[in-house]
């Protein structure tokens, strides 16, 4: 056997330990060279306060464009939750030049894609059509951005749709009502834990006057960013998108965020419910972690993916295929702004059965605050890490587009590819045990156990 | 005039050019967001260099080069699929090549699953009646590593019967689940009735007959189709024929080749006219309408005015189908309308979600549609539509590397040139008003198979139209006949 002296350490052990370091990092050095992210993009602001990110990328004869607004359902109005989604929904019903749902027909007749989204704080609209059709979809995007035509028939023809929409949800997706139940308990203000679509109460409480103010105040320019990703030329885009945006009046300077009025401890919950809607016994299980600090968000993804990505992570190993105590399991962080949480959602055989499954999660959580993950676990979810990063940065215009948006929106700042990936070499076993100790706290896990009738 | 009073009518000139010159620039700012733009010239469609080779045991190798892209593509595809499954063993084709990945001689199926997800591969399995292609996406800087695994699957499996077991369970399960389903178990009918002669599978796969697959069943299909000279490896990445070519030959060489025997294939099926309508029972609130016939195989010069009429018919939202039945008529939830090709059979086929009290009307608009455009030239504005959105559309269907590798190696499975989906723009280009309506009268003239999937309980007040229906249980027995409404031979 080799006996290791401190000699030896030095003169074989720490040069092979530096070269280790510097490999790896030059690894993640020449894949983002080889992204060539900076180079191919443009950033600049119009007068209005207009952001606009321009990627070039020639591959295929296409554009995809994202139209985002810093606007989602924590600033619906007290007692009318559901506005923000009623506004993506409204954003089809035509403006000043543009008919009723003619945006959608627009950008398919030319062989185009399009949709939309909102989550708790930015909207998108997005398209991708043949490269020669992007002022068509400036054309589009700014007119609603402009002169959006909000009138009593469109909004509640809108908000007859969305509360048949939740009527449907109720009835077809019965599990769906515990998922916004936990965010309730989780964020105990109205404008982070009422539910994104509304319910049909507060959607009926919305007025159109309600509508004309939230549009005027955050569908503006000034709050908004523009990505095209592409077969585009910046120089041309850029005179384009000063056409077609520039013109457009600016909103009120200063748009905040509603500030989180819930309280920062809340305790544990273990609460059983009967619904006789549900045919087979579920667990809603979540956590808010509080205590992160600037840098964790790495850190809690890798924590994502030991725990629930992919069939070989902890908790997905063990429910489904080593103990068999659910059928189903799906979950993950879902991210409030600077409050996180953890959420995950099973189904099982029977009660016994979600008892199981719930001192297995009980005991994966003590597990990550006990031991440290190996090594090999590490690397497994920082390979996976970098796989969908760089997937969704190359992946197609849209997904770059996306991310380079929100991106935009959360940080205020471009996508720094390099950076992103040198700091996922910086993480070690330590960090997620730290990082577990200090926001897994027992007496803050929540369970709700549905069983049928 | 006072000085002052001079000074008051050059400030009141002056304000009211200020204004007037505002005036116009406003209005020749909006003028610009009347109307919508025209759009430039079309852009040509840069297709990535593509190069082929073939390897000494059979194995052909294609590269797609893709620089500045650090994620890789590998397809892996056999040219055997569930059509060369045995009638008494259906699920062969899909049992076996997902047992490939379940064991081999030197990694347990939990190894393999360790090993894909360090090296980070996603990858899918996808079993269709000709063939089944494997996906394996991945970081380009773990190529070797993929590549050693893969050459495993196909090289060394050794089908271990536990895995077989869960395999067959898991298969059997999903089959059921499809079922619940009343627009996969139409489908599913659909192709049944319509291949109910021709000596085929389709890939249809019947849960009752999975459990007959033995280890023994698995090997045989693994050595007799599962070979090199049967089989094409696409690289999608950065990389080109040399190095894709002198790797797979250091992994692959101890795939041995054998002759391939597969049976005769079947002949073309043919357009032909279908008298009554088949109702699959499927306990399910809603109802789905499939209906469709026989069109030419791949490759044909009907393809490209076949893919206009389709377009036009029921492509997407703006086509006849969905804007008559859905939007103007609210008969049904959707209504669209697709191609499917098989080894030398080519199918189109309406797909319609509707309630039971629409079946008939919606039924019948269909049929209408149809008839329109065998009756009826496409007006050029319509024409061009199409083909616009076929245009557009199409690199928007290659956006990922995947899709597009499966473009290319499709080629061979349905031998069709190597320039295919370089001259596509040019082909959809040349389509006229005439071939539409040519290929309209050629296809779409016979009465098509007509198969509703759904509740017959809830839905029997509603048939009283349809002359004759014959309704199967899932199991493809003949349960009874309505006729006018009227159950009048009642098999149960």
């Amino acid at each position: 056997m080799i006996k290791l002296t401190l000699k030896m350490i030095k003169k074989y052990v720490w040069p092979l330990l530096i070269f280790i370091l510097i490999s790896s990092s030059l690894a993640d050095f020449s894949v983002a060279q080889t992204l060539d992210i900076s180079s191919n993009m443009t950033q600049f602001k119009l007068r209005n306060g207009l952001e606009v990110i321009i990627y070039e990328d020639s591959s295929l004869p296409l554009v995809s464009v994202v139209v985002a607004y810093g606007v989602g359902s924590i600033h619906d109005p007290e007692n009318k939750g559901g506005l923000a989604y009623l506004m993506q929904h409204l954003m089809f019903q035509g403006s000043q030049n543009i008919g009723p749902l003619q945006h959608i027909n627009y950008i398919q007749n030319v062989g185009g894609e399009l949709n939309a989204a909102t989550t708790f704080n930015k909207t998108f609209f997005y398209e991708t059509v043949p490269s020669n059709q992007l002022s068509l979809v400036l054309w589009l995007e700014s007119d609603r951005m402009n002169s959006l035509e909000i009138n009593e028939a469109t909004v509640e023809k809108v908000k007859e749709i969305l509360v048949n929409n939740e009527r449907q949800r109720n009835l077809h997706e019965p599990y769906s009502r515990y998922f916004f139940l936990i965010d309730q308990i989780l964020y105990s203000d109205y404008s982070y834990g009422h539910a994104l679509p509304g319910s049909e109460d507060t959607l009926r409480n919305i007025s159109v006057e309600d509508v004309v103010n939230f549009y005027r105040r955050y569908y503006v320019p000034n709050n908004a960013v523009l990505c095209l990703s592409g077969d585009i030329k910046t120089q041309k885009v850029r005179e384009q998108v000063a056409r077609y945006f520039e013109t457009i009046p600016k909103g009120p300077e200063a748009i905040f965020s509603p500030a989180p009025d819930f309280r920062s401890v809340y305790s544990s919950r273990d609460q059983i419910v009967i619904d006789p809607m549900i045919s087979t016994s579920a667990l809603q299980f979540g956590i808010r972690l509080d205590n992160s600090q600037v840098g964790d968000s790495q850190l809690f993804k890798l924590l994502e993916y030991l725990l629930l990505n992919g069939k070989t992570s902890r908790i997905y190993s063990r429910l489904i295929n080593k103990e068999r105590s659910a059928l189903y399991l799906s979950g993950g962080l879902e991210d409030r702004k600077e409050f996180l949480s953890l959420k995950i959602f099973l189904l099982a055989n029977n009660q016994a059965m979600i008892d199981r499954s719930k001192k297995i999660l009980v005991d994966e959580f003590n597990r990550l605050k006990a031991e440290m993950v190996s090594e090999k676990e590490l690397q497994r979810a920082k390979n996976k890490y970098r796989f969908d990063y760089l997937s969704r940065m190359t992946g197609t215009n849209l997904s770059r587009c996306l991310a380079l948006a929100e991106t935009y929106l959360s940080e205020g700042k471009l996508l720094d590819v390099s950076s992103e990936l040198s700091n996922l070499t910086r993480i070690t076993s330590y960090s997620i045990l730290f990082l577990a100790r200090r926001c897994f706290k027992e007496e803050r896990y929540c369970f709700i156990t549905i069983l049928p009738r | 005039m006072r000085n002052s009073q001079k000074k008051f009518i050059k400030l009141m000139v002056t304000t009211w050019l200020i204004i007037f010159s505002l005036l116009i620039d406003l209005s020749a700012q909006e003028r610009f967001r009347r109307n919508p733009p025209y759009p430039e010239p079309l852009p040509p469609l840069k297709m990535p260099p593509i190069e082929s080779g073939v390897l000494s045991n059979g194995l052909r190798v294609i590269t797609i080069t893709r620089l500045n892209s650090p994620i890789f593509t590998i397809q892996i595809l056999i040219q055997a699929g569930e059509s060369d499954s045995p009638p008494e063993l259906s699920g062969l084709a899909t049992v076996t090549t997902q047992m490939l990945m379940r064991g081999t001689l030197t990694l347990s199926a939990s190894e393999i699953e360790e090993r894909l997800e360090s090296l980070s591969i996603d990858f899918n399995l996808d079993v269709q009646s000709d063939y089944t292609i494997f996906t394996f996406i991945f970081l380009e800087e773990n190529l070797e590593g993929v590549l050693s695994l893969i050459k495993s699957f196909f090289i060394e499996p050794t089908f271990p019967p536990l895995e077989l077991t869960s395999t067959k369970r898991e298969l059997y399960y999903r089959q059921l689940g499809r079922n619940k389903d009343p627009e996969n178990s139409g489908y599913d009918f659909f192709l049944k009735k319509i291949f109910a002669d021709a000596g085929y599978n389709p890939g249809l796969i019947n849960e009752e007959l999975i459990k007959n697959i033995s280890q023994k069943d698995v090997v045989a299909f693994h050595q007799k189709l599962i070979r090199p000279n049967n089989s094409i490896i696409v690289f999608n990445g950065n990389i080109n024929l040399n190095n894709a070519s002198r790797k797979v030959s250091q992994m692959f060489s101890r795939w041995i080749p054998r002759q391939i025997e597969k049976n005769a294939a079947a002949p073309p099926l043919e357009n032909r006219k279908y008298d009554s309508v088949y109702w699959l029972d499927v306990p399910a609130r809603d109802v789905a309408v499939i209906i469709g016939n026989a069109i030419m195989p791949l490759p044909g010069e009907d393809y490209f005015p076949f893919l206009v009429l389709n377009q036009i018919l029921g492509g997407s939202t703006s086509g006849r189908l969905f804007l008559n039945l859905r939007e103007s008529k609210g008969l049904a939830y959707y209504a669209f309308s697709d191609l499917s090709f098989f080894k030398n059979s080519g199918l189109f086929w309406v797909r319609a979600r509707t309630s039971p009290d629409s079946i008939f009307p919606a039924v019948k608009e269909s049929l209408e549609q149809l008839t329109f455009l065998v009756e009826e030239k496409i007006g050029p504005l319509e024409l061009e539509r199409a083909k616009s959105y076929l245009i557009g559309n199409f690199p928007l269907q290659i956006q990922f590397p995947e899709q597009f590798s499966k473009r290319i190696v499709l080629l061979s499975v349905f031998q069709l040139p190597p320039d295919f989906w370089n001259k596509y723009y040019e082909n959809i280009m040349l389509v006229s008003a005439e071939r539409v309506q040519e290929v309209a009268r050629k296809y779409l003239i016979n009465q098509p198979l007509i198969i509703v999937a759904g509740d017959i309980n809830t839905a029997l007040d509603y048939l009283k139209d349809f002359d004759k229906i014959d309704v199967y249980d899932r199991k493809g027995q003949l349960k009874a006949t309505i006729r006018k409404g009227v159950l009048t031979n009642e098999n149960r």
